[in-house]
């Protein structure tokens, strides 16, 4: 209803209280006149009303000016009119006076005759003729004749010339013009004689009709024209004012409601454009209200508990998906987001499962989609495209949550354990093969003996000899079986002891002379005369011995050598196997001494193994404290050095 | 015609049925893995072939189906098997007239086997 100005809050309240400033202010004086005049001043100036009023008798003058000249012109015209027409008579009456003086005295008839003539082509209404004496010789009117003429006072003498003399008559209201025109006297007497003559003219009023008014209808139209365009101006102006009132009033701040800044009625197009032009202004403030509560509550979300979560999930290595029932993805971590290869989330458009580039993924996913809604839980194993790498898939519905249909995925990298998986169960299957293969042997030379099909003694000794070395090559085998098992659980023990390695290494070789004649390998022990004990376990030393000598002898081709050499230094004792056999590239060197692992190479596949023989024997030496190193390359043989520590010297027995 | 072809890696076997066999009177042609076995198949006539389950190269069952398919020859095969994996080999071979033998192996029924398979084919001693 009523609106102050805010800005002057702290100001006195306005005279006036202004209910609308669109339409004529109605206005309730308060104080005195003083105060409402300069109010009204003030107002006066503002609204811009004082050049409007300048400009509205600027243009009064100018209409009035152009009527007071039209009237005048009018007038001047008219004058000249009747200059014209007084000239005319008066010539006239000259010509018919001159006519007169040729006439003889006393022809009445033809004196009347001239005079009827003259009189009644100009209009005249008496027409006379008077001698030097004043009596009229002849007229229009036959009465006058003889009778003294009525002349104007002011012409009682005899006229020079022609004159006139205008003056407004007793009755009717008119004007009278007489005309005198002297001629000598006919007869050729000495006397003047003149024609008198009457006519009537219109009455001139001041204020005459057709001057008067022609140009005011003109006026009239011109200013009813101008009036309608300065309507039209006058609004626009009023709108004008109308918007400079309301941003005056919200200078200082952008309101709660822009509301205010509407023009109430839009009576033409710049207020309605002004309105639209408000409602924008509103829309883009409502606009950037919302990005402002959503960029708080982005602020709020990441530093929260909730924000912490997420940034904790973002470096996950597994990759964690939240998908809705519809396939959207509502959430993925980064690691999900690369596994599933989804493309960047889109502006506004969400994710969604089909987009997902990775195909076996995805395809367990859409598999553990339930026909009506949400998902049932799956549990799988998928290998990459490349079958380099493999990935556990858990599909976990979100059932009684409030997603119901929704479900959890994640996807974690297994590879590891699928390819130790897949190792263990090759050492199985080799395990079982090489255990049966000397249990065979002896079964079989067994039983050869026992049949007595067989007498001579050739054959009788390669029996025992094969018995004996099959029971040997079994028991070091399950020696492994065992290790390899204490090792995985942590069990291994070490019965530590003074050991002297020139006994162990002699042992060993001992173990292993037979495979190496087998192969017509050379083998060799090159030992110090003395070497100091060590402290270590026998047993197990002699496992990483056997191990290391039999590789050797395994890897070498016929003809070969093997060597074994020992040497004792201050703080660790050494021993090396070395051969001539078939080598280890550069890339497999730390790879084959990992469990189940063989270098993959075609020589070494051709030889049986279960690839944990040099893994025992690494961690045997590394529980002495000590390690392996290997020396080798491609074709070029192997040198395997043992190192373990030694404490101080102590002679050996 | 009493040739038997041995598809064997280990030595030790090879050296005791190779007793056994000639023991027995059987020519027994040696072969250490599946390669050499089908490149003897194809030139020399063979009555049996006794091969291993693992070998080199080639194993017993890859050169079983090479030797029923490529070389299509209908010669009797007895194979050495683990007890356990005898049903999944059993599986695999079926329909390649294969017999499976388990190891460890007792000679002497090995070799009544034997005879029992040549029996038929073996053409005068």
């Amino acid at each position: 209803m009523s609106s102050g100005f805010p800005c002057d809050k702290g100001a006195s309240a306005p005279p006036w209280e202004v209910s609308d400033l669109g339409d004529p202010p109605a206005r309730r004086y308060r104080g005195g006149l003083v105060t409402a005049l300069k109010a009204r001043i003030k107002e006066f100036w503002l609204a811009e009303e004082l050049p409007r009023w300048f400009g509205l008798s600027l243009v009064i003058l100018y209409f009035g000016s152009l009527w007071g000249v039209h009237v005048l012109s009018i007038r001047q015209a008219e004058e000249a009119q009747r200059q014209e027409a007084l000239r005319r008579s008066a010539e006239f009456l000259a010509f018919a006076a001159d006519r007169c003086a040729d006439l003889a005295p006393l022809e009445e008839a033809r004196w009347r005759k001239i005079l009827h003539d003259v009189g009644s082509i100009d209009g005249f209404m008496a027409l006379r003729a008077v001698d030097e004496s004043g009596v009229v010789r002849a007229s229009l009117n036959s009465d006058e004749v003889g009778q003294a003429a009525a002349l104007p006072i002011e012409w009682l003498g005899s006229a020079p010339t022609i004159r006139q003399l205008d003056e407004s008559a007793s009755d009717a209201g008119g004007r009278v013009r007489w005309l005198q025109a002297p001629f000598s006297a006919p007869g050729g007497g000495e006397g003047v004689w003149s024609l008198v003559a009457q006519t009537g003219l219109p009455p001139i009023l001041f204020l005459d009709r057709i001057s008067f008014f022609r140009p005011l209808y003109v006026v009239l139209l011109a200013a009813g024209g101008l009036y309608l365009i300065y309507h039209g101006a006058r609004s626009q102006m009023r709108t004008k004012n109308a918007i400079a009132q309301r941003i005056r009033r919200n200078a200082e701040k952008l309101d709660e409601s822009l509301h205010e800044l509407r023009l109430v009625d839009e009576r033409d197009e710049l207020a309605s454009l002004w309105n639209r032009w408000v409602a924008l202004i509103e829309q883009l403030r409502l606009e950037v209200r919302r990005s402002e509560a959503a960029e708080e509550l982005h602020r709020v979300l990441t530093h929260s508990a909730g924000g912490r979560l997420s940034e904790a999930l973002e470096t996950l290595p597994d990759g964690l998906m939240h998908l809705s029932g519809e396939g959207t993805v509502e959430y993925s971590n980064a690691r999900a987001r690369g596994l599933f290869k989804l493309p960047a989330p889109g502006e506004d458009k969400p994710t969604t499962l089909a987009e997902a580039g990775n195909e076996a993924i995805r395809k367990v996913v859409e598999s553990a989609r339930r026909p009506g809604s949400g998902f049932d839980p799956r549990n799988e194993v998928v290998p990459s495209a490349d079958g380099k790498s493999y990935h556990r898939v858990r599909v976990i519905p979100m059932a009684g949550t409030q997603s119901e249909d929704a479900c959890l995925i994640t996807v974690a990298d297994v590879s590891q354990q699928v390819r130790a998986d897949r190792a263990r169960e090759d050492f199985v299957s080799q395990v079982t093969h090489e255990l049966r293969t000397p249990l065979t042997n002896i079964r079989a030379y067994t039983e050869t003996l026992a049949s007595g099909m067989f007498e001579d003694p050739k054959v009788l000794s390669e029996c025992y000899n094969v018995i004996t070395k099959e029971t040997r090559r079994l028991s070091r085998l399950i020696e492994d079986i065992l290790n390899v098992s204490q090792m995985e659980v942590g069990t291994l023990q070490l019965h530590v002891d003074d050991v002297d390695l020139k006994t162990l290494i002699t042992e060993a070789v001992r173990d292993v002379r037979g495979l190496a004649e087998e192969k017509n390998i050379d083998l060799r022990a090159m030992l110090p005369p003395r070497v100091d004990l060590i402290k270590g376990d026998h047993d197990k030393l002699a496992v990483v011995m056997n191990n290391l000598l039999g590789n050797a002898i395994k890897y070498t081709r016929e003809g070969g050598t093997v060597t074994v050499s020992c040497q004792i230094k201050s703080d660790e004792a050494l021993v090396s196997i070395k051969d001539t056999g078939i080598g280890v590239a550069p890339e497999d060197h730390e790879r084959i001494f990992e469990k189940f692992q063989r270098a993959q190479d075609e020589e070494v596949m051709k030889q049986v193994g279960t690839g944990v023989g040099l893994y025992t024997a690494r961690e045997i030496v590394r529980r002495h404290g000590g390690d392996i190193g290997l020396i080798s390359k491609k074709g070029e043989g192997s040198t395997f050095i043992v190192r373990l520590p030694h404490e101080g010297s102590r002679a050996s027995m | 015609m009493r040739n038997i072809l041995l598809a064997e890696d280990d030595p030790h076997t090879i050296r005791l049925l190779t007793m056994w066999l000639t023991r027995y009177g059987y020519n027994v042609i040696e072969s250490r893995n599946g390669r050499e076995a089908l490149e003897i198949l194809e030139r020399e006539p063979v009555a049996l072939l006794i091969t291993d389950v693992n070998m080199p190269h080639i194993n017993g069952m890859q050169l079983v189906r090479s030797v029923r398919e490529e070389l299509k020859l209908d010669v009797p095969v007895i194979m050495f098997s683990s007890r356990c994996d005898q049903a999944s080999i059993a599986e695999t071979l079926e329909g390649f007239d294969v017999r499976l033998y388990a190891k460890p192996f007792v000679p002497s029924r090995l070799l009544n086997l034997i005879e029992r398979i040549l029996q038929p084919v073996a053409s005068g001693n």
